[in-house]
């Protein structure tokens, strides 16, 4: 070897190390040393005198290298000493880890070196088990976190359990954001939104008579003074007056607000018989009755509406759309709100209700539009038609006949493509009639309702001459 | 043609030689999708790789950003990618192309990682004890390796069941843990060799004390006659697959009548 280009130990200025010396220079100058055979056998092992931490291997001598080797470095050295073998020795330290009889095992990184004596290789090991006891306590520290996240999840998953089995209707809020981090289902249906829709929601937005900073304010207060009230609000989406009842506490240092809402039923019914008899009916009648907003999100329904889609709770409907529950979806909403927004109300629309299963009921929709510039409700009524239409069907019955009758006549008077484009054109006209009666002349809503494009409802309303009834 | 068809924009006479471009846009593109035969797409893959091993910060958060960037879906990244880049740490240290002290710190930016994905995850509706299977998952005491067991844990967790992590506990202690939780199945990892005879003990303490006894499935490093193993370890099964667990355990509550 040379240093800086000098062939100091080449040139014979140093004399030949006699052999006496050369193993204890070799144990200095590397932790542990290695002679192994061109058979993998060690036929050496020399150890620094100064450190006997490695204890005794002189019985590794004479044994093969592998039996002292870890499962996952045998390969490693296996290929690494057959490239040695075949003239071309590793030029990156190696890493390997020794064992002895399982009992205990060190790393150890060699390099690779000929010195003379036929194929045997001069491995020279720095021991590693300084930064091996480093990484045990790194892992062991990890084990420890690991640990930890299991103690969590467990507590989480408490704190689901409690959120969705509480019978009060909970919100975490920020007080530093006025946001809110938590809600559970029953908070969700009293303030008109999904669950998980509410998480990250201002809290004030959802009341239409507070702002934030008064309203988290007002809380704060609330939880300070002894006597205090709990806070009155209105519910911008289900427009009932709730009361809260907040506690305030410390979590990593942020403050955070728990409060329980509740239905303020001093205030919520009204004091006039025509309010109350209304709210009465709204929950006994076995009419479906649901409220929404002018986008079509549902705020609040009735029992029978819950009987009529199949739902079980109130939060399963609150927040969605209704046009999740009415079989032709945006098109039915589109037409509901597209009429109470002309002419404040709409007639019998006639439609069906689909619940989860897949189940339909025929029924018919009268829809009004409230008058609240503030916040301006939809409120539907849906009346099941199922029996009706059993009803319309066995009196249609006889009229079926006739029809029959008529076929007779038909068949011969004309060739039977003419029947058939004639029966088409009839189909269509009659198609296009009902869409047209339905969405009130809607033109734009009839024509989603048939899959047709604008144009080509035009086409057909003046070939049939439907466009008159403009 | 049509106005608003955008390609009859083009100006010709502008002099603009697009072909060379539009070449390599697509073999960039193409270089993009270039899939490993474990099907990780390679361009992210080796950013994973260099981002476990880079000398410079490893934040989980910005390098789960960087690969929703690349539109992986959190399942993708807990299933492939974290698993294929454990393997490559390991593969490295084999070449000599790492130490054994990057592959740990590799290692435990990977867990972090995965750490930061499972939280991303959806948390399940609190079930009761009857809706979900459970599993608990046993890293050996004494076993380092436990990036397998969380990621199995976290694969448990998507396919619905509540599962729990033993990190090197007694025997005595995750006996003890058996008996009370009743888990529905028990899967043991081992990352390095272990002695099977040890398992099998361990199988047959949990055989002779758990009422009900729960799956046991045996996984991680396991190599050789598969029957073998089972054989030897008295364990329902040898798998990998936290769905071969899960399917095997559902099979067996049906035909017991728990199901």
């Amino acid at each position: 070897m040379t240093t800086g280009g000098s062939n100091f130990w080449t040139s014979g200025s140093v004399p030949l190390i006699e052999p006496e010396f050369l193993g204890s220079i070799i144990g200095a100058a590397s932790d542990i040393a290695l002679v192994v055979s061109a058979q993998a056998t060690i036929l050496s092992v020399v150890i620094n005198s100064n450190d006997d931490s490695f204890g005794n291997l002189k019985h590794w001598e004479g044994r093969p290298v592998v039996e002292f080797l870890t499962e996952d470095s045998i390969n490693k050295f296996k290929i690494a000493h057959s490239e040695y073998l075949s003239g071309t020795a590793p030029r990156k330290p190696m890493e390997l880890n020794h064992s002895d009889n399982a009992v205990w095992q060190y790393p150890v990184r060699y390099t690779f070196h000929r010195f003379g004596h036929e194929d045997a290789v001069l491995l020279l090991g720095r021991d590693l088990r300084p930064i091996a006891e480093t990484q045990q306590q790194l892992v062991q520290a990890q084990i420890a976190l690991e640990q930890g996240y299991e103690a969590r999840r467990e507590y989480d998953a408490r704190y689901r359990v409690v959120m969705a089995n509480a019978d009060d209707a909970v919100v975490f809020v920020s007080v530093q954001t006025g946001r809110i981090d938590d809600a559970n289902v029953h908070a969700a249906a009293l303030l008109g939104l999904k669950a998980e829709a509410l998480t990250g929601a201002t809290f004030a937005s959802l009341f239409s008579d507070r702002s934030g900073s008064e309203l988290i304010e007002s809380l704060i207060n609330a939880t300070l003074s002894d006597d205090a009230h709990p806070v009155t609000v209105r519910a911008t989406r289900t427009r009932q007056t709730l009361t809260i009842e907040p506690f305030v506490f410390r979590a990593a240092g942020q403050r955070v607000l728990m409060c329980k809402l509740k239905n303020d039923v001093r205030t919520s019914v009204a004091p006039n018989a025509t309010a109350s008899h209304a709210a009465a009916l709204f929950h006994q009648t076995t009419d479906g009755i649901a409220f929404m907003d002018t986008r079509g999100a549902v705020l609040s329904v009735n029992t029978a509406f819950l009987d009529l889609v199949g739902a079980a709770h109130m939060s399963d409907i609150v927040g969605n759309t209704l046009s999740d529950f009415v079989a032709r979806g945006q098109i039915d909403l589109d037409v509901l709100l597209g009429n109470t927004g002309k002419a404040g109300q709409m007639r019998v629309y006639s439609t069906k209700l689909v619940n989860d299963l897949g189940g339909r009921v025929p029924v018919e929709v009268s829809a009004t539009r409230l008058d609240d510039p503030e916040n301006p409700v939809v409120a539907l009524i849906l009346r099941d038609v199922s029996r009706l239409e059993g009803v319309r069907k066995s009196e249609g019955a006889n009229a079926l006949q006739e029809p029959r009758n008529n076929v007779m006549d038909l068949v011969g008077s004309s060739s039977l493509k003419d029947i058939v484009a004639e029966t088409t054109d009839v189909v269509e006209k009659m198609c296009i009639e009902t869409a047209v009666s339905l969405t009130k002349n809607n033109r734009v809503a009839a024509a989603e309702m048939l899959g047709l494009s604008r144009q080509s409802l035009y086409v057909k309303l003046r070939k049939y001459g439907l466009l008159a009834k403009e | 043609m049509a106005n608003d068809d955008t390609y009859d924009m083009i100006d010709p006479s502008a002099g603009l030689d697009t072909e060379p471009l539009a070449a390599q846009v697509v073999s960039l593109l193409s270089e993009r999708q270039t899939v490993n035969p474990a099907g990780a797409r390679k361009v992210i893959f080796d950013y994973l790789v260099r981002a476990s091993l880079s000398q410079n910060l490893f934040d989980p958060v910005q390098v789960m950003h960087e690969l929703r960037g690349y539109r992986l879906t959190v399942d993708a990244i807990i299933d492939l990618y974290v698993p294929q880049a454990a393997i490559e740490l390991g593969q490295m240290w084999q070449t000599s192309d790492i130490d054994f002290a990057d592959v740990t710190i590799g290692s435990l930016r990977l867990q972090a990682l995965l750490t930061e994905a499972t939280a991303e995850m959806p948390h399940l509706p609190a079930a009761g004890i009857r809706d979900v299977l459970s599993a608990l998952m046993i890293v050996p005491e004494g076993e380092q390796h436990f990036l397998g067991a969380n990621v199995v844990a976290a694969q448990l967790r998507r396919l619905g069941c509540d599962a729990a992590i033993s990190f090197c506990e007694t025997p005595k202690q995750v006996l003890a843990r058996i008996i009370g939780d009743q888990p529905d199945m028990v899967l043991m990892s081992c990352a390095r060799a272990y002695p099977l005879d040890a398992i099998s003990m361990t199988v047959q303490e949990i055989k002779t004390n758990a009422n009900p006894v729960p799956v046991i499935a045996l996984g991680g490093a396991i190599r050789g006659d598969m029957d073998g193993i089972k054989a030897l370890t008295g364990v329902d099964l040898v798998t990998n697959s936290p769905k071969d667990v899960v399917g095997f355990c559902t099979k067996r509550r049906k035909a017991i009548g728990r199901g």
